[in-house]
């Protein structure tokens, strides 16, 4: 009987880690508004979300948006999209704010909240969970 | 009793930072398009022979400084910054100007703006920012080679160089004396700062470099303060490497300035950091320990958030010429080979 309670726990303990693991794994799709034409790639993304670069290529000014620092999604977009530790983007940003070159990405969560600013707004970027991607926004990478 | 008391309650706003902040942002938003931002730190300072930065072998608690940032979003293309900055009881404002995006690409700045020279200058009140409590020579008052703000007119400008990027920015003004007891004045100035991001991650190179007319109060003698820094910056991951020289001309004599240094983070909160740091005031001079002054800093952080932290480091000195350039230590009057150590509570918001 000890055997199997102990069998059981593993196997629940090996489920739980599996969980975790698909949910921490969650992927990411990086949304803009559908009339915007620019041609965004990942190079353009970090820029943009370092703040060292202030506008789209067509010259407009650009609307970053973020998710809260406790979201999922945002860890997972900070990690597997930026490639930035949550400490290594707060020096940038703090850089950025005391030296006057630019303001953190406004917050827009959760995901509902994401999705209704980005397909309000012509100029705007953020990113959302890719199961919660519908036609009122344009997805530019995942 | 005064300063124990003002050092007490600064404590006390940094633990309910550290308490009641430590999860927050970056910002207080007043409203929909304006937000204030913050910093401060609260240091000791303490030799044990040359007075310098009004430490002594004593020790103070003068070395404190505060600062509010209030922007707001004027429209989708500009914004407007000003910076409030108070230590030893007075406050001045830093800096305050206007931006505005050009639909061409460039942003434009005009009002009193930080200079942009070399890694550390516009953000070298920011302690938080940087591995150490003390800025590197090339930042401090008394090498007297970097200047603060100017009054004028920048531009910034992005753009993509072979797989990195390039970031420019232009500007001319006049510099801003803070303090009035310089032999000289400022008038116009020019000057540029280039960074190049490397295609090879976290790498960067800049170069920086600005003149500014002078005329002497005195006897109305014109002269020429020309700057020029050098910098290399690598951060990745948790490893963060800098290294930056640094030189300035006026009225015939040469200052310079260079320094390494590494710093490394473990499990986000401990960051033990060196640098190697050495300046002479007048190149014609460097000999004499008056002129020079080699600087070994070691030293450790501790972040309790991601907005709280502390510093304490220990200068092994050989030389004495920041004391005697701000007039705390006599030439030929100082100890050639001296201690400092700083330790300091620091936050932004």
């Amino acid at each position: 009987m000890r055997k199997f309670m102990r069998l059981q726990g593993i196997a629940t303990l090996l489920v739980a880690t599996i969980l975790s693991a698909s949910a921490s794994a969650e992927e990411v799709a990086v949304i803009v508004n559908k009339s915007n034409a620019n041609l965004v790639d990942r190079a353009l993304v970090v820029k943009l979300y370092t703040g060292a670069a202030r506008s789209w290529p067509d010259g407009s000014p650009v609307f970053v948006l973020d998710q809260a620092e406790d979201s999922l999604a945002r860890a997972e977009f900070y990690a597997q999209v930026i490639g930035k530790s949550a400490a290594t983007m707060k020096a940038i940003w703090a850089q950025n704010i005391f030296s006057g070159r630019g303001l953190p990405p406004k917050l827009a969560n959760p995901d509902v909240e994401m999705k209704k600013l980005v397909s309000a707004n012509k100029n705007a970027i953020g990113y959302i969970s890719a199961s919660a991607v519908d036609d009122s926004v344009k997805v530019i990478g995942r | 009793m005064k300063h124990f008391s003002t050092a007490a309650s600064m404590l006390g706003v940094l633990l309910l930072l550290a308490a009641g902040w430590g999860s927050c942002a970056y910002a207080v938003e007043l409203g929909e398009s304006a937000e204030l931002h913050g910093y401060g730190h609260l240091g000791f300072l303490k030799t044990d022979a040359n007075h310098y930065l009004k430490a002594g072998t004593e020790g103070t608690w003068q070395y404190r400084d505060l600062a509010l940032l209030f922007t707001g979003k004027l429209n989708d293309r500009s914004k407007a910054w000003v910076q409030f900055y108070g230590t030893e009881g007075k406050v001045r404002v830093d800096w305050a100007f206007v931006d505005y995006q050009l639909a061409i690409g460039p942003t434009l700045q005009v009002g009193q703006i930080k200079l942009p020279i070399g890694i550390y200058n516009e953000i070298r009140d920011v302690e938080f920012i940087r591995p150490s409590s003390m800025r590197p020579f090339l930042y401090q008052d008394a090498a007297e080679i970097t200047d603060e703000a100017y009054r004028g007119l920048g531009l910034l400008y992005d753009h993509d160089l072979g797989g990195g990027s390039m970031s420019w920015n232009a500007y001319a003004g006049r510099i801003v004396e803070f303090e009035e007891d310089h032999p000289h004045i400022h008038k116009a100035l020019v000057g540029v700062r280039a960074v190049y991001r490397t295609p090879v991650e976290g790498l960067s190179v800049m170069a920086s470099a600005s003149d500014s007319q002078l005329e002497m109060k005195e006897s109305g003698e014109p002269g020429h303060k020309r700057v020029a820094v050098l910098s290399l910056d690598h951060v990745r991951g948790d490893l963060d490497l800098k290294a930056e020289y640094g030189r300035k001309t006026a009225y015939g004599e040469t200052a310079e300035t260079w320094y390494g240094q590494a710093a490394y983070t473990f499990g986000e909160k401990w960051t033990p950091y060196l640098r190697y740091d050495y300046v002479t005031t007048d190149r014609a001079n460097r000999a004499d320990p008056s002129f020079y002054q080699r600087s070994t800093v070691l030293g450790i952080g501790y972040k309790f958030t991601a907005n709280v932290g502390l510093r304490l480091e220990t200068h092994i000195n050989h030389g004495y010429a920041m004391p005697v350039s701000s007039g705390e230590v006599e030439a030929d009057a100082g100890e050639t080979d001296w201690n400092m150590t700083a330790f300091s509570l620091n936050f932004f918001f």
